[in-house]
This record gives structure tokens, C-alpha cells and sequence, in this order.
């Protein structure tokens, strides 16, 4: 007899910390790994490299209408998802002076050393920028996020976001999102079982990529929200 | 409750936006009051670059991301090949003055001729400029050849030089000027904007483009019911 299971589905997420929409595509994605059969496989980039690769301003550079529809919209959009994100008093210098480089490059070193707390350095990381409104860019910062999400010898971690080897990996998944036609973030690409990919920009594409696999779309699911 | 659309037909997602809400009103306690606008006055007024000029990646996805939102509201958009030469290039100014003057004078026509000026221009991908010389017009048997004498016809409205006419006139004129302006005022940058007054004036709420209809539905106190493709005109 031929063994019926079919295989999940993957869904590539590309994502910054410093993006607020990447934060609602992570939690939402990810929850819906309870209704969907999917794997979802994270993959930090650098978006201000993004940006500056394909020469696009950052949104919220467009015009003063957009930054302060944006500062709205981000909470809106979270408090529907059941993210208790919280907006900092003047949205467009908080994101174009904060660098999350490094916090990516952290949660690449986690991926290599213990790839189990991707997820969890990830969510840490996305509290302390846009929960706590804290930075993420200093060592100590990183140390707090990483002994919240309970990982050992944290120190270890910083040490390894140092390397090359991570540094050129950040640099590698910026272009492959680059490649797929990422302006923006966050980026989704989904693989079907039997065959067959689109991609999708930003976190408003859950009911139709639900459709492209065929699956329903159960609206936010906000009991399946971790806060 | 009521819900004011701000839209310009150059905008595609004006289009979906326009379909996916009225569709609303079988399912929703809601009136659609239609507000069309000037997209490339309230671009220039505010400050903002169309979408598909910031740069090339994002002027191929929106191309790509039109037929892929459209298909799943049901609405049969085509995106021609030259998208940002589509938008750039051909005026709808005139269609969105002719939207007014239906709203003037036949009320109930207004969607109708927002429908088929929208199918012109994004299924058709035909201009929606009317001729600026009507004094070329020989006779009404000329005047068939307009692009928005074709759209007024298929709304079933007989007045047509009339019509027409009064896409030139000072007080439609003005009252676009002041749709703009009004939804400037609310903070668009963009379209479709749409503003939900809920019934019993407990509150307002203000949206940018056509993917909110479950958040609307929310703050309204309704369940989004998915595309409701079954309800497409199309």
C-alpha cells in the first residue's frame, strides 16, 4: 500500500526586527501552524540593506500622512491579532535610528547553535522593540532577551554573532529575499506539498494564502496568542 | 452603519476595494456612500510617490499582487503588461467627474457607472478620458465613439451629450476638489480610504486599501465571510 501522508506545506518567512508588520506576520504565521499543515521556516534578513539593494525608501520616509497612518494602522492590525504591541510616541525616528542588526544576527547564531529557540530568541527579541520599546542593539540587551527566552550560556551567543560565517549568512538571506522580489518586509514564500510556489508581501495574506493551499482561513485566533 | 468610500479609478485597488464592500451590503447592516476623488491631486497635495514609481521590485509585485487579490474577490482584473505606463499615462480624471455628475442627476446610476468605468479601465484596459472637443461632435452618432458615452450606454443612461457636458462643468469640477480635499483632511495618502461611522455614533474609524474588511467587520460587530465570490458581478 502507498503511504497516504501527505507532506506539510513550507512557508519561508523573511523577516527584521526592526519591521512591526514583520512582528504580526511572525505571531500570526506561526500560529496558524495549529490549523494549517505547514512548517514554517524563519529567515532573518537585514532590512535596511533590502532597502537600500533595490532602492527603496522606507515607508515610512513617503510622506508625513503615511508615517502617521502607519503608527495608527500597526496598532490596529496587532490588536486585532491579539499583540499587545505598543507604538512609540514618534514612530518615524524610532525605526530609522534603531538598528536591529545584530538581533537578527542573534537569532542566526541561534538557528546554528541551538536551532529549537529560533523561535523563541525571535519573540524575545520582537517583545523588547516593539512591547517594551527597549533597544536590542547593545550586548546586554541581547543577553536579556536571551536568558528570557532560557537559553544556556548566553554569553556563547553573543560571542558567535560576531563570526563571519553569521554575518555572511545575514548577508545571504537578504539577497535570497532580494531574489524572490522583496522591497519590503516581511516576505513570505510558500511551497506547496505537491508542487508549486507563490510569494506574498506582508502580513495582510493569510486568507489567500490559506486558499493557494487550500485550507480555510479561521480569521486572527486570538486564543492562540502567547500574550 | 455608514461607510464612505474615497476612490479614483487609476487605482486598482480602488477596484477591489469598491466590489469586495458593496458586496458587504448583503451581508452587513451597512450604506456605501461613493466619494470618488483625485488620486494624483491628493499624490501631489500630500506629498506621496505613487506606489509603483518607489522603485522597480514593487512595481513587478503589485502587478503580480493585483491579479492574485482580484482573482480571489472574484473580480476578472487584467494588469497589462505596462502597468506603471497604464497608471502614469492615462488621465481618469474626467471618469471621476462623471461619476459626480451621475451622483448628481441619477443618483441610483453612480455605482453602475463606476463599474463600468472601472471594467473599461482594468478589464478592458481601455483609456476613460472623455474628448475634450465635444464641438468636433458632428452629430450623436459621433458621440458613440467616446470612451465614456460607451460607459454611460451600458449604464443605461440616455442623456448622453448631456452627460457628458457636464463632466466640464465648474460645479462638478468643485465638488472633486472638495472630495480630495476632505479625504486629505482625514490623513489619505493613498486609496481606497474608507471611514466606518458606526450607527449608534459611538464611533469612527479610518482604513487605507482593500484588505480590512476583516477588521472592519470587526469594529462594526460583523464576521468576515470570506471574498463572497458568489456575489461578484462578474
Amino acid at each position: 500500500q502507498i503511504c497516504t501522508m501527505s507532506r506539510n506545506h513550507i512557508i519561508k518567512l523573511y523577516y527584521d526586527i526592526i519591521s512591526p508588520y514583520s512582528f504580526i506576520g511572525f505571531e500570526t504565521l506561526l500560529r496558524y501552524r495549529v490549523v494549517w499543515p505547514i512548517d514554517v521556516v524563519l529567515k532573518p534578513i537585514c532590512l535596511g540593506g533590502l532597502f537600500k539593494d533595490v532602492g527603496n525608501p522606507p515607508p515610512v520616509t513617503t510622506c508625513d500622512a503615511k508615517a502617521v497612518y502607519m503608527a495608527k494602522e500597526v496598532q490596529m492590525i496587532a490588536r486585532h491579532y491579539g499583540i499587545p504591541l505598543n507604538m512609540p510616541k514618534n514612530f518615524h525616528d524610532y525605526v530609522l535610528k534603531a538598528s536591529t542588526v545584530d538581533a537578527c544576527r542573534l537569532i542566526l547564531a541561534t538557528q546554528k547553535l541551538l536551532p529549537d529557540k529560533t523561535e523563541e530568541v525571535s519573540r524575545q527579541l520582537f517583545d523588547r522593540f516593539w512591547i517594551d520599546n527597549l533597544p536590542v542593539n547593545r550586548e546586554d540587551d541581547l543577553l536579556s532577551c536571551l536568558k528570557k527566552a532560557h537559553v544556556e550560556s548566553p554569553d556563547k551567543f553573543i560571542e558567535k554573532i560576531k563570526e563571519p560565517e553569521i554575518k555572511d549568512q545575514l548577508k545571504k538571506n537578504t539577497k535570497e529575499a532580494q531574489d524572490l522580489g522583496a522591497f519590503g518586509l516581511p516576505w513570505i514564500e510558500v511551497t506547496k506539498a505537491g508542487g508549486g510556489s507563490e510569494i506574498y508581501f506582508g502580513s495582510d495574506r493569510l486568507p489567500i494564502i490559506g486558499e493557494f493551499i487550500g485550507q480555510s482561513y479561521h480569521g486572527p485566533l486570538r486564543h492562540l496568542s502567547l500574550f | 452603519h455608514t461607510v464612505k468610500l474615497y476612490y479614483d479609478i487609476v487605482s486598482p485597488y480602488s477596484f477591489i476595494g469598491f466590489e469586495s464592500l458593496l458586496r458587504y451590503r448583503v451581508v452587513w447592516p451597512i450604506d456605501v456612500i461613493l466619494k470618488p476623488i483625485c488620486l494624483g491631486g491628493l499624490f501631489k497635495d500630500v506629498g506621496n510617490t505613487p506606489p509603483a514609481k518607489s522603485c522597480e521590485a514593487k512595481a513587478t509585485y503589485m502587478a503580480r499582487e493585483i491579479e492574485m487579490i482580484s482573482r480571489h474577490f472574484g473580480v476578472p482584473m487584467n494588469v497589462p503588461k505596462n502597468f506603471t505606463g497604464h497608471i502614469m499615462d492615462n488621465s481618469t480624471v474626467d471618469a471621476c467627474r462623471l461619476i459626480i455628475a451621475t451622483q448628481r442627476s441619477d443618483p441610483d446610476k453612480a455605482e453602475t457607472v463606476s463599474r463600468q468605468l472601472f471594467s473599461r479601465f482594468w478589464i478592458e484596459n481601455l483609456p476613460v478620458k472623455s474628448d475634450d472637443d465635444l464641438k468636433k461632435v458632428r452629430n450623436l452618432i459621433a458621440l458613440k465613439y467616446f470612451a465614456n458615452s460607451q460607459v454611460l450606454k451600458k449604464s443605461l443612461i440616455t442623456n448622453v451629450a448631456e452627460m457628458l457636458d457636464q463632466v466640464k462643468a465648474e460645479e462638478v469640477k468643485e465638488e472633486l476638489r472638495r472630495n480630495t480635499k476632505e479625504v486629505q483632511e482625514m490623513g489619505a495618502f493613498g486609496m481606497p480610504w474608507i471611514t466606518v461611522t458606526k450607527s449608534d455614533g459611538s464611533g469612527t474609524e479610518q482604513y487605507f486599501g482593500s484588505d480590512r474588511l476583516p477588521i472592519i467587520g470587526e469594529f462594526i460587530g460583523q464576521s468576515y465571510h470570506g471574498p463572497l465570490r458568489h456575489l461578484s458581478l462578474f
